[in-house]
């Protein structure tokens, strides 16, 4: 297998700009409102005057195992072999709504022709795009990797992209670690300062939440 | 989902893509195995004992609504199964373009497919054939409705669709045993059917409320369930509401309904005690959005009042003889019953598409 490509997101230097989720919108001509390939969600916690603000760039995690693959009937979502990014292949889409239902962070989305799209890591432009596409390792070593618009954009930059043994570089011991124990391939960095609690990672909230 | 409290340090994700349409099949979809189901228990069980010729017209008509209900329900479920896809003649394709037999919906389909084929085999042999020309029977309709095509149509002179289908439906009749084997593997069809339905949910295992343990039990009892009231709902009307046929059904359905009542308070009891999402549809259920369609119509009057009027009404055929004199209200009672069995099983699919909440990722 290719190198895997993900994400890395420093909640810490986020401002809630939502730069990210419009620039993916602009290069992917995304339809207006209700489609977003990356959304930023705010989170909360305490009351007034202990009250503070996480913010969260999501997108497709580009999961290890992803369970939208999983249950795809007709095998349109690929997890590539070449470089880890899952792909939707619209020509194969139905539109039954299947993988919306089974992954956890809400990336599948439905255009108006009720088709899904998602975050392709800006492997190409356009919905649906990119399921064809070389992969990003190719891509990169002959210059032509479309850096994904989300990173272009962050101001804060808050968030990189590449091959995940690039980022983990960047990434703090702590991040690492927690990235290895849980491999969805978006590498969450953050040092606490800029939340009471700090942010330890996006996860399946649990029995003990 | 504005009717979801939102925790502090829990980022809740919006629910998926599912709505009426979907419910709907659900629901066609168990009501159709169970309908054939109850159909074939009928031709293979009940009627080789049946007493008498009213119980013997009790038992066929039975099975021949059974197997119409089957074939109306899957052909309605399956538009309104297809009417929700982003690209419905696509999805025609399945036999080429379902590759994934990993997946449940590809699994679901073939039941589907080979279920229909089983469901319409039997109404047609027990709606054709020389032996059901001038027979008697409400059930008869479909073969009326074709009659009536032959009138309207400008056949030529000794033309007619009716005479043909009885026909081709004596060539195709097996004999006794090899209708036995129809049935077992027409009844193993109808079975996958109606649990492929609840596992095709359970497969998403970031939805609480969709639990691998009971929901799948909930719908392998429902499923029958709903299939008996629909196919018993037409033995009633066609007059058999006071037939041994209709007694005990009704009380395979009071089973059915017990063992379901049961496993939903198992779940709602697992939900209550279990991650912020199962809670969530707990509530949503029991206290919130949801009361009306969930607490009032599933438990209330979908369970507890059809078992309740249907233990009654059967102590007193057991202990008394006020079923003959009170007849029409004992017909009229088994009739709510099930009318009662098919909304509340409606509802069952509604309420636990739009109860169903993912677990929020947790940002501590």
């Amino acid at each position: 297998m290719g190198e895997q490509w993900g994400f890395y997101f420093d909640p810490d230097s986020c401002m809630g700009c939502n730069a990210c989720s419009i620039a993916c919108k602009n290069r992917h001509d995304t339809d207006a409102g209700h489609v977003d390939w990356r959304r930023v969600e705010t989170v909360s916690e305490g009351a007034f005057p202990d009250y503070e603000e996480t913010n969260i760039s999501l997108s497709c995690m580009h999961c290890e195992d992803a369970p939208c693959e999983e249950v795809c009937p007709t095998g349109a979502i690929e997890k590539r072999e070449s470089d880890g990014i899952v792909t939707i292949d619209q020509d194969k889409c139905i539109g039954c709504g299947y993988c919306g239902w089974a992954c956890p962070y809400g990336a599948p989305q439905y255009g108006d022709d009720g088709l899904m799209q998602k975050c392709n890591l800006c492997l190409d432009k356009g919905p649906g795009s990119g399921a064809d596409a070389p992969s990003k390792n190719e891509q990169q070593a002959n210059g032509e990797a479309l850096e994904p618009a989300c990173v272009d954009e962050c101001v804060g930059d808050a968030l990189d992209a590449g091959p995940v043994g690039e980022l983990l570089d960047r990434a703090s011991q702590e991040a690492a670690e927690r990235f290895e124990q849980n491999r969805t391939n978006v590498i969450i960095d953050s040092t606490g300062e800029n939340s009471v609690t700090g942010m330890q990672g996006v996860r399946q909230a649990t029995e003990d939440s | 989902m504005s009717d979801i409290a939102t925790g502090s340090d829990l980022l809740w994700i919006a629910r998926g893509h599912w709505e009426i349409f979907i419910a709907t099949y659900l629901f066609l979809g168990g009501l159709s195995g169970g309908a054939y189901l109850t159909s074939v228990v009928s031709s293979e069980v009940f009627r080789p004992r049946a007493r008498g010729p009213d119980e013997i017209f009790a038992c066929e008509e039975t099975s021949r609504w059974g197997a119409i209900v089957g074939v109306l329900a899957i052909a309605v479920g399956g538009v309104a199964l297809l009417s929700h896809l982003g690209a419905p003649l696509r999805a025609l394709t399945f036999p080429v373009l379902f590759t994934n037999f990993g997946s449940w919906l590809v699994i679901g389909t073939w039941f589907i497919v080979l279920f229909a084929l089983f469901v319409t085999i039997e109404a047609f042999w027990l709606l054709f054939g020389e032996e059901h020309a001038g027979s008697e029977g409400l059930s008869y309709v479909p073969r009326w409705i074709v009659a009536w095509i032959d009138d309207v149509l400008p056949l030529p002179e000794g033309w007619s669709i009716v005479a043909a289908l009885d026909w081709l439906a004596d060539r195709l009749r097996p004999t006794e045993r090899a209708r036995r084997v129809v049935h077992a593997v027409g009844s193993v069809a109808a079975v996958g059917v109606i649990v492929y339905t609840a596992l095709l949910l359970t497969d998403v295992s970031v939805v609480p409320l969709w639990d691998r343990q009971y929901l799948p039990i909930v719908f392998l009892m429902s499923g029958p369930s709903t299939g008996i009231s629909a196919a018993l709902l037409g033995t009633v009307a066609s007059g058999g509401g006071l037939s041994r046929t209709n007694h005990l059904f009704c009380l395979a359905d009071d089973a059915l309904i017990a063992v379901e009542t049961v496993t939903l308070v198992g779940l709602l009891v697992a939900l209550s005690s279990g991650s912020p999402a199962g809670e969530q549809s707990y509530d949503l259920l029991v206290n919130g959005a949801y009361f009306p369609h969930f607490a009032v119509g599933v438990l209330a009057l979908g369970l507890v009042v059809p078992f309740g009027l249907s233990m009654t009404m059967t102590g007193l055929v057991r202990f008394t003889d006020i079923e003959h004199r009170w007849g029409a209200a004992f017909t009229g009672g088994f009739a709510l019953k099930y009318v009662l069995v098919l909304a509340g099983g409606f509802l069952l699919r509604y309420t636990l598409l739009f109860g169903a909440v993912k677990q929020p990722l947790g940002v501590p």
